[in-house]
């Protein structure tokens, strides 16, 4: 089996990824509101209702914490603690408060204006406390929920942060969950710990939520091993791991695998490698596609080379200034080396694959996973785990069902795990309000040698 | 053998796991000349050793399979010095301490090693962990273990007590995390070994007031995004359910009874079996015999594909995934926080 590049060595991978770099995809944390940016010197983005600009967060570390002023960020110590702007005097019980707008006497104006000569999130707070008729008769608890409120709401401060499958997964799954099906952090966590995850290990994906789970494959291999994304239609979606911004030696490593390819990849036994046959015309992708993250880079190598080549023959025929005609060449010369790629790349993953010794299987799709699992379970080497996730049980009793037939696999599992996250606070100690009401269903098992019948 | 890189053929001195059905596994060291009993009769090394794993290997009584030690099967095998953390808390943590390849953790108390493996593991090849354990036996224990397991290079198994005396480690760690029953003894060097960059800590406790006391001196140094949660796991049987339909009156002609001494008339669960012994392989899908059964009786007005499951005269079948007895109801509260650079 080809062995995977030598990754980056190891205190330059440490040290290039703590500061925050223009071109990097940056995740920026308010609160509960996580947003992920690419930063761009002299672009304005909008996150909460504030405008400004990122450039103010390069050079500094990963992790800092920024406040907006007059559009720009600003890199700041610490926030204050709720229990630092409370003063001494407080009520027992909410009796005698009535909950009237009137009890604050700033208007929105007045803390715009505040905001605008440049007070301090402290010193806001510490003015709508001075204004409120109602404060000192609250609770100490009270107080500091009241407090904790009004930072959320007046006080624009964030942390930058370094995107990571566990950040990428909450973002999705607060924001966009169907976009991730569904998939909560422990399952996703459980995922990859029955898979058996880890450097140097080869692992089949079929993933379509939106790359989260190869993101995270990829994520766990560090640069050792290789990955195999199945995927519908003839590009994959992914947008979740081009926000990771892994090397491109990790994604060298990452091969793409058409679903409509599965069929070839069966009758293809014994054959050797044809790159001529494999590049039909319909599984050509166009220019500019995020096929293979190789594609880009190599292609415009290639591009280069056709273009010259071009130029040289066309001047003759044609006249070479005519930036119609150059930019058409262009863009099939660009065209004929990207499918010469997406072939080469196609051919290399079918060869990978026919070795039969896939190190996991992990399958979290839309599609019914039975006939998924049932095909490619044959390309996984035996005594490896295999993952099922659907976010129905019923699909994942159905692929089991069918696995069972079959007969390939021992010790198997139908799971879901259960999350609850608690409030801890002296005397207010309490499981949240509100909790996820279900995180997915897991089938996990283990390969073994298929006797001969 | 290494748990670190999968190899394809048993050899001496190779852990292995024995599985011998559902909840049935073993894990056993292999030495030329060794015999294990089972349930199926003896079970000689000699014959394992050269054996690919994922093979069926036969017994006198049975046959059994030998699987590749993952961190996962050891944990579920693994011999108890201490009370455990098991693979849902442990996916938990490795999932929200951002482990990877070259992350640098530190670990306290070590106990019977069965996270040590799964951080080890997650965090090879050029990560390390620094793995602590007050008792002494145990703290030797663990480092033989990793030692047959191949993963000594990764790993510094320190006998010290780390809520008296520290960890005596600073700005090296990416992730911490703390099984202790006084962590917040601990807390404060474990601070000082994360790294001036950042990093993540984690500390599991079985009692509430031990989270509140470790809560409120994360947030005391400093830590942010305190959080604290509880995973538990629920296990599916997959069975077929039939349902008999109820009589409505003393005419028998319009219904049958159901199948007499079918396995699910039983209430006992523990009927379902993965065994993989020659003479008890036993299939959940009941199809073939539900045929037989109904091409006698009359099928009620439905369609080709029932709602959710197949409706005759007589039952009512389809597939479930069943949670009956008993679950894990608490292992542990897991609380979280990052250190963010100053």
């Amino acid at each position: 089996m080809a062995t995977s590049s030598e990754p980056m060595c190891v205190d330059e991978r440490k040290t290039s990824n703590v500061t925050i770099k223009e071109g990097d995809q940056a995740i920026l944390k308010k609160g509960k509101t996580v947003r992920i940016f690419q930063i761009r010197k002299n672009r304005d983005i909008w996150l909460d209702k504030i405008k400004f600009s990122l450039d103010g967060a390069v050079g500094h570390y990963y992790g800092s914490t920024f406040v907006v002023k007059n559009g720009h960020m600003h890199k700041v110590q610490k926030t204050f603690k709720e229990a630092e702007v409370l003063g001494p005097e407080k009520g027992t019980d909410n009796r005698d408060l009535h909950d009237l707008d009137s009890n604050q006497k700033l208007s929105r104006e007045d803390i715009e204006k505040m905001k605008k000569e440049g007070a301090k999130g402290q010193e806001i707070i510490e003015q709508l406390i001075e204004n409120s008729t109602t404060f000192k008769g609250k609770t100490e608890y009270a107080q500091e929920k009241w407090v904790k409120k009004k930072k959320q709401k007046h006080v624009a401060e964030f942390t930058v942060l370094k995107p990571n499958t566990r950040l990428m997964c909450q973002m999705y799954h607060e924001k966009s969950p169907a976009k991730i099906l569904n998939i909560r952090m422990d399952t996703l966590a459980q995922i990859l710990t029955y898979g058996n995850v880890h450097a140097f290990t080869n692992v089949a994906v079929v993933d379509t939520c939106s790359g989260l789970v190869v993101g995270a494959v990829l994520e766990r291999l560090g640069g050792y091993g290789k990955v195999f994304h199945f995927h519908p239609g003839e590009r994959p979606v992914r947008p979740i791991v081009d926000n990771l911004n892994f090397p491109q030696e990790f994604l060298d490593n990452l091969y793409n695998f058409p679903f409509c390819e599965i069929n070839s990849l069966k009758s293809e036994e014994g054959k050797s490698d044809d790159v001529i046959d494999n590049s039909h015309g319909d599984s050509v992708p166009s220019e500019g596609d995020s096929l293979s993250d190789t594609t880009v880079k190599q292609c415009t190598d290639s591009n280069t080379e056709t273009n010259t080549g071009g130029e040289s023959t066309e001047s003759q025929d044609k006249d070479n200034t005519d930036p119609v005609a150059r930019k058409r060449k262009a863009e099939m010369s660009t065209r004929e080396a990207n499918k010469i790629l997406y072939s080469k790349r196609l051919s290399e993953a079918k060869e990978l694959l026919l070795k039969r010794n896939i190190d996991c299987l992990i399958i979290a799709s839309k599609f019914n996973p039975t006939p998924l699992v049932t095909t490619l379970i044959e390309y996984v080497a035996p005594s490896r785990p295999i993952v099922v996730y659907s976010q129905y049980k019923e699909a994942v009793m159905d692929a089991y069902a069918y696995l069972r037939e079959i007969g390939c696999l021992v010790n198997y599992r139908v799971s879901e795990t259960w999350l609850r996250e608690y409030q801890i606070l002296p005397m207010r100690t309490h499981p949240e309000i509100q909790m996820s009401a279900g995180g997915g269903y897991l089938l996990t098992a283990t390969t073994i040698v298929k006797e001969q019948k | 053998m290494s748990l670190a890189k999968y190899h394809d053929k048993v050899k001496e001195n190779d852990t292995v796991i024995l599985y011998l059905g559902y909840d049935n596994m073993h894990a056993i060291k292999i030495k030329k000349g060794s015999v294990f009993q089972t349930r199926y009769g003896a079970l000689r090394h000699n014959d394992i050793i050269g054996t690919t794993y994922g093979s069926r290997v036969h017994c006198p009584k049975g046959y059994l399979y030998i699987l590749y030690p993952t961190p996962e099967l050891w944990t579920s095998n693994l011999p108890h010095r201490t009370q455990i953390l098991y693979t849902t808390d442990i996916s938990v943590v490795s999932f929200q301490l951002d482990l990877k390849p070259g992350a640098v953790v530190v670990e306290s108390g070590t106990g019977s090693a069965s996270l040590s493996h799964s951080i080890i593991r997650s965090i090879l090849p050029d990560g390390h962990l620094y793995t602590f354990e007050f008792h002494k036996e145990r703290a030797q224990k663990a480092e033989e273990e990793f030692k047959d397991h191949g993963l000594s290079d990764y790993v510094t198994v320190t006998h010290k007590d780390v809520c008296q005396f520290g960890f005596d480690l600073e700005d090296v760690a990416d992730a911490v995390f703390l099984d202790l029953p006084v962590p917040w003894d601990a807390i404060p060097s474990a601070k000082k070994a994360l790294k001036k960059q950042g990093g993540r800590i984690c500390s599991f406790s079985p009692c509430i007031e031990q989270v509140q006391k470790s809560c409120t001196c994360f947030a005391e140094l400093g830590f942010e995004e305190i959080s604290t949660k509880e995973c538990l796991v629920r296990n599916f049987d997959v069975r077929t359910i039939n349902l008999p339909n109820p009589e409505f009156s003393r005419d028998k002609t319009k219904s049958q009874p159901p199948k007499k001494g079918s396995r699910f008339d039983r209430d006992d669960m523990d009927a379902y079996s993965e065994e993989t012994a020659e003479n008890s392989a036993q299939c959940d899908i009941v199809e073939s015999s539900d045929t037989k059964e109904n091409k006698t009786s009359e099928v009620l007005d439905t369609p080709a594909w029932d709602y959710i499951g197949r409706k005759t005269a007589a039952n009512f079948s389809f597939k479930a995934g069943i949670s009956l007895g008993r679950m894990p109801g608490h292992t542990g509260y897991l609380t979280f926080a990052t250190l963010y650079p100053l």
